[in-house]
């Protein structure tokens, strides 16, 4: 007789065993962009818009009510939702020709086409404004032309109103549009539009039937970006906008630069932010926010049709426009560098190098120049790490968390960058990390850390789990597996992350413009300095040699076995 | 799985089908012809299979009856008119592709539905046919299914029946059953005949199991290189093959010299071993290679002058007879063997 | 900021140990408004003055008093000299950004009385008027010279640019509705009056293709052609016409401000500050001012030092100063908020 004595442990402890110790990771890998979230957005933030709760230092609604009883924050509020879902709807009006023809056309084709759109999306917002501001001008070329042909016989206001805002905003934004919804299209059976056709389907009913309800994750994602980034924009609408275009961003900042009232400064950020966490609800309830993180629906794609409908063949035309509008203002802006007026104007009346050489021998520019990469490439090794490391843990979390943590994460794209800026000015000024640019790495890192979170957990959530399983079944332990197995699927992904957290930096003027002094000023401020108060042209030099090194990055990636088309 | 039982009136056999009348198509992608001069007549109601290796033109051909691609030359008449530059979407034809191209989004009863809301039918209207066509293919419990909730055969009897629901001219099948596993392309094949018997469809069905063809079709089309080498009925291609590649082609078939720059085609099942030879038989030596049990019979693989022939023998064949490596006489009558000029 | 997170900042400050550079050797850090106004108090004081003293002048820009007063909450104060208008001035004096300056720091006996100020030295005199295209309206032909011109439409077609904000612009427009000079403050005293300015500028915006929102805007738009007549400063239609485009400006109607140099509380090189300030009052160093841009000395001692030709450009001939409106800057500080909100209003539609 035996005493049955167990071998080992009940084989469930052993399972949740494993899985505890897997969650403990999990939180662990997340924690450090949680606990950097919360110190250095949350916190700053929070303590910011308790101003808004006091009036001559006691706890009031003053603020708000004056918010209500005077009219213009009405307007303006109403004008800020107002241009937002224009700016997204004509986003995506525009990108879907474009996507469509970037997803259908040969790889060389559509390697062009992501040039165009890449480009411009890496450069500068205050470049690509100074050049639509040259061209749109009452007297600008695009005037001239329409006057001279004969479409018009008076020039057409094109800015300083609407129609100018419009225009800066949508370009600024579209590629938000673009990409996710040509992920979406490759993404898309392409037998489908044949089946649809067999079956008596003309195009229009082709695109109502089978093509948007099949790219609507896409188009549902890059629009709630767009949207979010719109709400709190303010350079763009104020350089190319009238006064019916004033944005609540732009109030926000005067009330906090000019009025010095920053109790209505808040009460007026708290609402803005409460719109942008009401819309971000809403996608949540209508479409889902793992959505955002990867818009793609879930077929591979096979091949394409060889012949396109009579809409297709319009989309292209449609398509080959947007590219145009994209593309535009960065070519313009380059034969101005070589102007040597003193304002802005195209074509250039002379030629020279009087502008570059300025930005060369001017140390102030140069001076500029190297913070701004310093710093630009400091946030990347932050961001990247900490959004990577989030991502990481959050894939491995529970749905409910992951929810959570996914909304978390986001929200610091969609509050406008004025707020966390001033925030963070008065929690990091008084360690001096103002001057010695720590304080305007923090704000970029916050920027930034979400782009390379949503891009890693959209990579890992097409990583084929059964590889990870296979390593660690071979006997591979979990950093080995992760070297060898799960990096080199996951670098292009952790590049364009990289690269996106860079751009995010240098390009960011609002933070900026708070969180550097003269010492250590980036690139970007001193050229909304050139701009606002005097028109340098310099800047115009200065733009090109920040869309050449974009180009470059561009093409370098383009040459380097890009074979499988990054998306988001 | 039943197959419904269409019960329609005795003595009028409709013909959903029009005729096709295909005339000097030539197509060629750039450098490469894949269809050199086509010219195809497929009666009303007939169910013409294209056979052919890949590569052989048979899909570009049948995209050209559906214009998804356009011939450079010749014709396409449907029911005596001339679609050759009709856009798709007006030449009444209904397709089922490779993969289905069930719409992801939508349920059966949507997919099924979407041609007639594309022309314009009356919502009554619709749910009464798409229900009879649903029925058709006894796929109306899973009306509300979405096509990733399907099986396999499941999704292959909604597209047939979204291809169906319009009464289409013709129904064009590019290898529709190819990633279904055998017991259920043989439920579907039958399924597939009956429908076309009762409806008096036609169909130009494409494919490359020349099993599949003989089973289905009451004409076959046999393309190589975007030529037709031969076609007619399944039992005349079989029995009367005008080549060596077109016996070789459909159905097994041994080939010898047959002296005098000529080649004898002789089928498995017509190849006599041993004991069952008669005088008056064609007769070799060969050598057993290996034999293999088939339900139906014993495959005998011989080995005969480098040449691996084949034969069927009965199932109660004798162990001796059939081990490997025994020498063994095999042969065949002469009427059984088909005369080809040597290639 | 609260009081807690303050605390708080101040115990990490402690804890570490990064340490705001400070000023080694004698140094002058000193912030303005950039473009040809900085240009010119670069070139006629700060290097000058540099030169004689041996002091280091670092210069920055945009001096916003709420980021001077976060300068001075979070003891990082970076400016020692600003420069700011009438109504910043006034804010900043609210908040306590700004020391007093006693007259055994500066001596300012020579400055124009109306232009004094116990918390700023005056350093020019600018004016609002009208600035036109002489293509649109050239010599020899009816051309715009007062506020009431600038608003007649139907005399003087065309589009018009003025200033995104309202002071200067609410004076000028109670002008052209004719209201004397002397009785504008009084007019916008009552909500009457404030109510009649702003119906001005419901009748003249649909006529403003661009509300300029830096000084060098309203000369770039007419000489791009965008506008016809602009309500802007003297100094940028001045470098205009000296860089030969053909416009030309009016002192009919004119609205003076004053600019101020103020002495950043907590400067971290207040004895270069003080230095400096000296410097720019002299009468010469206000004579050499208006060689570089057409503002005008505050010190009736350094008219005598510039000559007639240059004089013509300047607000600060006696006739031209007695006809002018100078901007009360405490009325701006009073009501600037709520005008600003009226006058967004009003053109946000």
């Amino acid at each position: 007789m035996s005493t049955a004595v167990p071998l080992m442990p009940a084989p469930t402890a052993v399972m949740r065993a494993r899985r505890h110790s897997r969650n403990k990771m999990a939180v662990l890998a997340a924690l450090p962009l949680i606990v950097f979230l919360l110190l250095f957005f949350i916190g700053p933030i929070a303590s910011f818009l308790r101003e808004a709760f006091y009036a001559d230092d006691q706890l009031s609604l003053a603020n708000f009510q004056h918010l209500v009883n005077t009219p213009i924050y009405r307007i303006v509020l109403v004008n800020t939702l107002t241009i937002a879902a224009a700016v997204t709807v004509a986003c995506v009006v525009i990108s879907y020709p474009l996507a469509y023809l970037m997803a259908t056309v040969g790889p060389r084709v559509a390697q062009i086409l992501f040039f165009a759109v890449l480009l411009p999306f890496w450069s500068s917002a205050l470049v690509r404004t100074t050049a639509w501001i040259a061209l749109l001008g009452k007297n600008g070329p695009l005037n001239a032309l329409l006057t001279t042909v004969g479409v018009v016989d008076e020039p057409i206001a094109f800015l300083y109103n609407f129609t100018g805002v419009m225009i800066g905003m949508t370009h600024v934004l579209m590629p938000f549009v673009v990409l996710p919804l040509y992920a979406a299209f490759r993404g898309m059976d392409g037998a489908l539009t044949q089946a649809a056709q067999s079956l008596g389907a003309r195009s229009l009913s082709i695109f109502r039937h089978v093509v948007l309800p099949l790219t609507s994750p896409g188009v549902v994602a890059g629009a709630i970006i767009v949207f979010m980034n719109a709400v709190g924009y303010y350079i763009t609408p104020s350089l190319m906008g009238g006064p019916a275009q004033r944005m609540v961003a732009e109030l926000i900042s005067d009330n906090i630069t000019k009025e010095l009232n920053w109790g209505l400064a808040a009460a007026l950020a708290s609402v803005l932010l409460l719109a942008v966490i009401l819309s971000l609800w809403l996608f949540n309830r209508l479409f889902g926010l793992d959505k955002l993180i990867s818009g793609t629906s879930d077929k591979g794609s096979t091949a394409v049709s060889a012949q396109r409908t009579p809409g297709g063949r319009l989309s292209v035309v449609a398509g080959i426009c947007a590219a145009v509008f994209l593309i535009l203002p960065i070519i313009v802006v380059v034969p101005m560098s070589f102007g040597t007026s003193e304002f802005p104007i195209f074509p250039p009346p002379e030629y020279g190098l009087r502008w570059y050489t300025n930005f060369l021998e001017d140390s102030k520019w140069v001076n500029a120049l190297w913070s701004s990469l310093k710093v630009g490439l400091i946030v990347t090794v932050f961001a990247t790490v900490l959004g990577t490391t989030a991502a990481l843990g959050v894939e491995k979390m529970s749905s409910r968390r992951k929810t959570w943590l996914d909304a978390f994460f986001i929200v610091p794209m969609s509050v406008p960058a004025i707020l966390t800026g001033v925030a963070l000015f008065y929690l990091t000024a008084p360690w001096g990390a103002v001057s010695n640019s720590v304080a305007v790495v923090i704000g970029h890192t916050v920027l930034a850390a979400p782009y390379v979170y949503i891009t890693i957990r959209a990579a890992l959530r097409s990583l084929d789990t059964n590889l990870e399983l296979a390593a660690l079944g071979l006997g591979a332990s979990w950093p080995t597996m992760f070297r060898l197995v799960m990096l080199p699927a996951l670098l292009p992904s952790l590049i364009g992350g990289a690269v996106f957290a860079f751009v995010t930096s240098f390009d960011d003027v609002v933070m900026a413009l708070f969180l550097t002094t003269v010492r250590n000023r980036t690139l970007p401020k001193l050229m909304y300095e050139g701009i606002a108060h005097d028109f340098d042209p310099t800047v115009i030099s200065a733009s090109c040699i920040l869309i050449a090194a974009t180009a470059l990055i561009l093409l370098g990636r383009l040459a380097f076995g890009n074979k499988k088309v990054s998306t988001k | 799985m039943n197959i419904a039982i269409n019960a329609c009136s005795p003595d009028s056999r409709q013909y959903l089908g029009q005729n096709v009348v295909l005339s000097g198509i030539h197509k060629a992608y750039g450098p490469t012809v894949a269809l050199p001069n086509v010219s195809l007549n497929v009666e009303r109601g007939q169910f013409c299979t294209l056979l052919g290796a890949s590569g052989s033109g048979k899909t570009t051909l049948l995209k050209i009856i559906a214009g998804f691609e356009k011939p450079d030359a010749g014709t396409v008449k449907i029911a005596g008119r001339d679609v050759t530059h009709t856009p798709i979407a007006d030449r009444n034809i209904g397709m089922v592709f490779q993969n289905y191209a069930l719409f992801p989004h939508m349920s059966v009863f949507d997919n099924v539905s979407f041609p007639l809301r594309m022309r314009k039918v009356g919502s009554d209207e619709i749910k009464k046919r798409v229900n009879e066509t649903l029925d058709l293919v006894s796929m109306t419990k899973l009306a509300t299914r979405l096509p990733r909730e399907l099986s396999g055969g499941q999704q292959q009897r909604a597209a047939l029946a979204r291809a169906l629901v319009f009464t289409p001219d013709i129904l064009l099948m590019d290898e529709p059953l190819g990633a279904l596993d055998k017991n259920l392309r043989q439920t579907i094949q039958l399924q597939l005949k009956k429908l076309h018997h009762d409806l008096g469809l036609t169909i130009v069905f494409v494919t490359h199991d020349q099993e599949e063809a003989m089973h289905l079709s009451d004409h076959i089309v046999i393309l190589d290189r975007g030529t037709i080498i031969q076609q007619g009925l399944p039992e005349d291609l079989y029995r009367k093959p005008s080549s060596e590649f077109v016996a070789g082609f459909l159905g097994e078939c041994n080939f010898v010299s047959g002296g005098d720059r000529k080649t004898l085609g002789v089928r498995p099942d017509k190849v006599r071993l041993a004991t069952h030879l008669a005088e008056s038989d064609i007769r070799y030596e060969g050598r057993i290679l290996m034999s293999t049990f088939s339900g139906l019979h014993w495959k005998v693989f011989i080995e005969y002058q480098d040449k691996t022939i084949v034969a069927y023998a009965p199932g109660d064949l004798s162990e001796a007879a059939r081990t490997p490596g025994a020498a063994l006489s095999w042969g065949f009558r002469r009427q059984d063997a088909m005369e080809f000029a040597a290639a | 900021m609260s009081k807690k997170l303050q605390k708080i900042s101040t115990l990490l400050c402690v804890a570490a140990t990064i340490s705001v550079g400070s000023a080694q050797g004698a140094e002058l850090n000193f912030a303005s408004w950039g473009g040809a106004y900085q240009n010119a108090i670069r070139e006629s004081w700060l290097k000058p003055f540099s030169k004689e003293t041996g002091i280091k002048v670092n210069e920055d820009t945009e001096p916003q008093v709420a980021k001077i007063r976060a300068m001075i909450d979070t003891q990082t104060v970076a400016w020692d000299v600003v420069t700011e208008n009438g109504a910043r001035l006034a804010k900043g004096v609210k908040l306590g950004v700004f020391e007093k300056i006693t007259p055994d720091m500066v001596n300012q006996d020579h400055v124009i009385p109306g232009a004094r100020h116990d918390y700023g030295v005056p350093s020019e005199i600018f004016s609002t008027l009208v600035g036109y295209s002489l293509k649109e309206f050239p010599n020899g032909k009816l051309q715009p010279k007062t506020f009431a011109d600038f608003w007649n439409v139907e005399k003087f077609p065309g589009k018009r640019t003025m200033q995104d904000e309202p002071s200067t612009v609410i004076e000028a427009a109670l002008i052209a509705d004719g209201v004397a000079p002397t009785d504008v403050y009084k007019v916008l005293a009552t909500p009457a009056g404030v109510d009649r300015a702003m119906k001005q500028i419901e009748k003249i915006k649909p006529y403003v293709a661009v509300w300029w929102k830096n000084g060098a805007e309203p000369v770039n738009a007419l000489a791009s052609g965008e506008v016809v007549m602009a309500l802007g400063w003297n100094g940028r239609f001045q470098a205009g016409i000296d860089s030969k485009i053909p416009i030309k400006m009016s002192w009919d109607n004119v609205v003076n401000q004053v600019g101020y140099f103020a002495l950043v509380k907590g400067a971290p090189n207040r004895d270069s500050g003080i230095k400096f300030l000296n410097y720019m009052i002299q009468p010469k160093a206000q004579a050499e001012f208006s060689k570089y841009i057409a503002y005008g000395p505050t010190t009736e001692k350094a008219i005598a030092l510039i000559d007639e030709a240059r004089i013509e450009r300047l607000p600060s001939t006696p006739e031209r100063l007695k006809a002018a409106l100078f901007l009360d800057s405490e009325f701006w500080e009073q009501n600037g908020a709520t005008l600003t909100e009226r006058y967004n209003q009003v053109r946000a539609r």
